[in-house]
């Protein structure tokens, strides 16, 4: 029952209605001030960190994205997935690193590796546990199931995991921030190895992960569950093979996104670690239109660029809230998200 | 009924309220000692939260996971207020205290008021997703703001005094928790309720019907707003300090469980969850430390049990009469007569009187649940098999802690470490969460209304079926 | 007088013209039948009247006034009220309940009076739920009042919509499919009960129906959509010999 047209004229309108009052109140001239005061220079060095970050947001979207699509459900839990892989891989370099002298690039395949792995499993387990049993209940059972499982796996964990001090991946594993490349051409501009690393290994996830949905035959019924769940069924595509692929895939991508950013950013690890990065990129899948592969990648880049635009802007300490402001404005004026396709309710 | 007596129940059940709330206030709480006074108040503010949550999430069916928001929302403005404007001496306290109430109310409604509009749009997970971020937003303008003390807290004082300010007696809350359950109820008790329910139950079929859908679920947000606002201008005036950590994500998610576990739509399942899943877990506080090995233990155990029994689970007959059933309805029998044991073991103990209190009263209402219903013998059988699994966990516990010792790995693990039996709260109350959902998705009494009607219907007496209009 | 005029209404879903170029006019106290093949059209004009889609182009006037994009809860007020193709009761709510909300359209008593439990406001309640009481009994249900309407049988729960849609006093009733799934008995007395709202409340009813005999049988004037555009309309024995709409129901030439 959503009214496109409605919500471009109301968005229109309240845009004109702010116009109008910055104009009456004069807020053009300290707005231009502000503008003025802002340091340019660090704009695009700023718009590089935040597709880099972008990518980490990216990654774990797909995962939601494709839950989403497959199930209508949206994995609360998915966010604590993201966080075990994070700590995971932090226990395999703190037990290989420095005892055994290991060979810093299997240490970090390994790593990567044992991260979606972990991951993997701990996606399906819920998948089997929680979410199965009620795949014909009310859709809110099982939200508020998701809910649960995400908030037993934060609370629980923290009795599992080694938390205070909170731990953190040792940069002497990160072998690519004794890089830096400067890019004369555009004067300023720094890249940290890790985070280049990072960014090109998302891509070449991503790169992956396109072809197995598009190439493959599994990816095909991912598909065709995704858009039509009982009549896939019907079809006779192992609906419940799907499902737990899926949850595989998902929760793969968040644990090498995990273990990606833990060891470039050598960030604290908490079991909370996983809440923000995972709304964040929900928003992100939302943005880029709930259930399209695409639109996950992208909704992910943007929400990555918007959040360092606001640090950039100087309010670092609003960083997280931007998140949910594009939430709530892509909710208001396009439901559907950028690529997503318009479904109405029949009556 | 006829409208003089309709008054005359009303100032009837006024006049018992007024003397209950005096006799709270003046004979019972200071009988009791700070530790159990302070677990009802806090009690009774999670059933008030509870209830009012209730309102948008069950009666409405709008799916609000950032109800902290409002409770916050209410707690930082009146504090604000009071800070700002209160003088020791000038007004009497509770006086200040109500008008504080309805400011909180004020603030927190209008927030409701904006949280409401998204929800004209959107539906169910995209709802609950941007109550989230509403939660979130108003925690991190919070944390930005150093006049609202940041993120180390707010002490609510007066204006000429830096003392933290602790005015909120007893009978306020059980006042603000009566006051809210009685709107509620009346709400559901007329015509005007209905098409909160409606809107639960098909948005557009109600709309077809006339029943204005955006009124109505702006209505739900600002009064259940209103309500958690009230509770949290109560909690700051109460606490006299405030910080972000009383009002985050997992405070929110603790009412939502409150308000699932009690049965959505249920006032009374609301209000008594929100009581006694505040007062259980509280209790846990005062149980010693447990060893990593214990935790862990039990875990596997659970683990392997549950495992095992959803596996045989079908093989043995409950429902319907014979061997299996009256096997396990001695276990039952057996459960039934521990519950009851473990009622008076824990009067006799040296635990806050609420404990005891709690304790005793879900031993002796699984007693009369289990014995004097009239499906006795599957309800009995049931718990058999419930006692059993859980028999076996306890069983299996032992020597899985004894593996975890003897295991090098596991005993370097874990060799140090112990819990704080408070720690295990959140633990277990999720766990509980998701398996109440696994199991009655529709929470413990679904969407009824505790009733004696129902009690006796339960017990297989004689009584008059449900009807809206009493 | 006409009590509804659609007038030119069209529709479009992205590429698909679900109504195309629609016009007809129900007078007062008329039983109108709008009949057509599977996917025709007919639910899509029930959701363009009763303001759940919004036409594209073309006018829809009810009482000689437009209700183009009014709101279905305005459309409602206005006296237009509808039963769904597809139940939608509320589910665990009771039948009594059910009822009482369509009753609830007409209320006086306001929010806080509600809240602050007003006399009026359990004056009126009371005076609902006795009428939707009566209700109930003209539709036969008056023993299942209690019961929960999602576990009521499925002709039970047809009626129960159709009680529902009369408690808030339409001057126009738009029932969809009503006896769609019943058996020919069934069918036989639901189209009786339907003659009889007509003939003692002056009932004035839109009615789709998807098997012909049934609407041949009560409806005094039809009209038939196929592919979401009129391919006749007129009388009932017109109708029956029209080639076109033989045509669009068994699918080839006569
Ligand atoms: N919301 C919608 N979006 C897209 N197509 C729709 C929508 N509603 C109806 N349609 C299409 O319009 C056509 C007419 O449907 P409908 O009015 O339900 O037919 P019927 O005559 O069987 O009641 C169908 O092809 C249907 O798929
Ligand atoms: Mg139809």
């Amino acid at each position: 029952m959503t009214d496109r047209g409605a919500s471009i004229k109301f968005g229109l309108a309240a845009l004109a209605v702010f116009v109008l009052m910055a104009w009456v109140f004069g807020w053009f001239p300290p707005m231009w001030e502000w503008l003025k005061t802002r340091n340019w220079g660090l704009l695009d060095q700023q718009i590089i960190n935040g597709v880099q970050l972008g990518s980490i947001y990216a990654l774990i979207a797909l995962g939601y994205t494709m839950v989403y699509g497959v199930l209508r459900l949206i994995n609360f839990a998915h966010g604590e997935v993201y966080m075990v892989g994070a700590f995971i891989a932090y226990y395999i370099a703190e037990v290989w690193f420095e005892k055994n002298s290991i060979n810093i690039w299997l240490l970090l395949t390994m790593m990567i590796f044992g991260s979606m792995i972990v991951c993997a499993a701990l996606g399906v387990t819920i998948e089997r546990i929680a979410y199965r049993p009620l795949r014909n209940a009310p859709r809110i059972s099982i939200l508020i199931t998701a809910i649960g499982v995400s908030l037993f796996l934060q609370q629980s964990l923290l009795l599992v995991f080694r938390v205070s001090p909170p731990p953190s991946i040792t940069e002497q594993v990160n072998p690519f921030d004794r890089i830096k490349v400067d890019w004369p051409l555009f004067g300023e501009l720094t890249f940290a190895g890790g985070q280049l690393a990072m960014f090109g290994m998302s891509i070449v996830l991503m790169i992956v992960l396109w072809w197995f949905v598009t190439r493959t035959k599994t990816g095909r019924a991912m598909r065709a569950v995704s858009h039509d769940f009982s009549t896939a069924a019907l079809m006779g595509i192992d609906v419940n093979k799907v499902v737990t692929i899926t949850f595989i895939i998902g929760s793969a991508l968040a644990g090498a996104a995990a273990m990606m950013n833990a060891t470039a950013l050598g960030t604290p690890l908490k079991t909370d670690y996983g809440l923000l990065p995972g709304v964040k990129a929900f928003v992100a899948a939302v943005l880029g239109g709930i259930g399209n592969i695409p639109g996950a990648v992208l909704g992910g880049f943007l929400m990555g660029v918007a959040e360092l635009m606001v640090v950039w802007a100087g309010y670092d300490m609003y960083r997280d809230a931007v998140a949910f402001v594009i939430l709530i404005f892509v909710l208001l004026f396009k439901p559907t998200g950028l690529l997503g396709s318009t479904a109405v309710e029949k009556a | 009924m006829t409208t003089a007596r309709i008054w005359l129940v009303r100032l009837l059940s006024l006049g018992a309220v007024i003397l209950f709330l005096w006799l709270l206030q003046t004979k019972i709480s200071p009988a009791l000692g700070f530790l159990d006074n302070r677990l009802i108040q806090i009690g009774l503010l999670y059933a008030t939260l509870a209830v009012s949550l209730n309102l948008i999430n069950g009666i409405t069916g709008q799916f609000s996971i950032g109800h902290a928001a409002f409770y916050q929302i209410g707690a930082y403005t009146s504090a604000i207020v009071s800070i700002h404007y209160y003088r020791t001496g000038t007004i009497e306290p509770w006086v200040w205290l109500l008008l504080m109430i309805i400011v909180g109310a004020v603030a927190a409604a209008m927030a409701g008021f904006v949280v409401g509009l998204p929800s004209l749009r959107l539906r169910g997970d995209y709802l609950a997703v941007v109550t989230l971020g509403f939660g979130e937003i108003v925690r991190i303008i919070i944390q930005a703001q150093e006049s609202l003390g940041g993120s180390y807290g707010l002490t609510v004082s007066a204006s000429n005094s830096d003392a933290p300010l602790k005015i909120a007696p007893m009978w306020m809350f059980a006042a603000l928790a009566i006051f809210v359950i009685a709107v509620c109820r009346n709400l559901l008790k007329t015509a005007h309720g209905l098409p909160f329910l409606a809107v639960r139950e098909d948005e557009l079929a109600a709309s077809a019907m006339g029943v204005n859908t955006t009124l109505t679920k702006v209505t739900a947000f600002v009064l259940g707003a209103a309500f958690a606002g009230m509770a949290g201008a109560l909690f700051s005036h109460y606490e006299g300090f405030i910080t972000l950590k009383q009002f985050d994500m997992n405070q929110s998610f603790l009412i939502l469980a409150m308000v699932v576990i009690g049965g959505t739509g249920s006032i009374t399942g609301a209000a008594l969850a929100g009581f006694f899943l505040y007062l259980l877990p509280e209790s846990l506080r005062d149980l010693p430390d447990v060893s990593g090995y214990a935790v862990f233990g039990f875990a596997i155990s659970v683990v392997i049990v549950l495992i095992v029994s959803s596996k045989t689970r079908r093989y043995v007959r409950l429902t319907s009469p014979g061997a299996g059933q009256t096997l396990f309805m001695i276990f039952g029998l057996v459960g039934v007569l521990g519950a009851l044991f473990m009622g008076f073991w824990i009067w006799s103990q040296e635990v806050p009187r609420m404990t005891q209190f709690s304790v005793s009263v879900l031993a002796v209402g699984l007693a009369c649940a289990m014995l004097f219903t009239r499906k006795r013998m599957p309800n009995l059988a049931g718990l058999g098999w419930i006692v059993l699994c859980f028999g076996a966990i306890i069983a299996l516990t032992y020597p899985a802690i004894q593996g975890l010792q003897s295991n090098a790995f596991t005993s370097n693990l874990l060799g140090e470490i112990s819990y704080r039996a408070g720690n295990l709260r959140f633990p277990l109350f999720s766990a509980t969460l998701v398996v109440v959902m696994l199991t009655r998705p529709q929470g413990l009494l679904g969407h009824h209304e505790f009733s004696w009607d129902w009690v006796k219907k339960l017990f297989g007496l004689p009584h008059k079926s449900k009807e809206l209009a009493g | 007088m006409n009590l509804l005029t659609v007038n030119r209404a069209t529709i479009r879903f992205g590429g698909l013209v679900a109504v195309n170029d629609v016009s007809f006019e129900v007078p007062q106290g008329r039983l109108f039948g709008l009949i057509g093949p599977n996917g025709a059209g007919k639910t899509t004009c029930f959701n363009l009247i009763t303001g759940i889609y919004r036409p594209t182009s073309g006018d829809i006037l009810f009482d000689g006034e437009s209700i183009v994009g009014k709101k279905p809860h305005q459309i409602a007020a206005k006296g237009i009220c509808r039963t769904f193709q597809n139940i939608r009761l509320f589910g665990d709510l009771s039948a009594l309940e059910n009822v009482v909300v369509g009753g609830f359209l007409r209320h006086r008593s306001t929010l806080p009076e509600a809240l602050a439990l007003m006399p009026r406001a359990i004056h009126e309640t009371e005076g609902l739920v006795e009428y939707a009481m009566h209700l109930l009994d003209t539709f036969g249900l008056a023993h299942e009042a209690n019961s929960r309407s999602r576990d009521l049988d499925y002709g039970n729960q047809r009626r129960l919509e159709i009680a529902r849609a009369m408690a808030t006093k339409p001057k126009l009733l738009l029932l969809d499919e009503p006896a769609a799934g019943m058996n020919p008995m069934e069918k036989i007395g639901l189209m009786a009960q339907i003659r009889r709202l007509r003939d003692e409340f002056g009932q004035t009813i839109l009615l789709i129906e998807h098997d012909m005999k049934v609407v041949m049988g009560v409806c005094e004037s039809i009209f038939v959509l196929d592919h979401g555009a009129e391919i006749a309309h007129g009388p009932p024995e017109e109708i029956r010999n029209d080639p076109k709409v033989i045509e669009a129901y068994l699918g080839e030439p006569v």
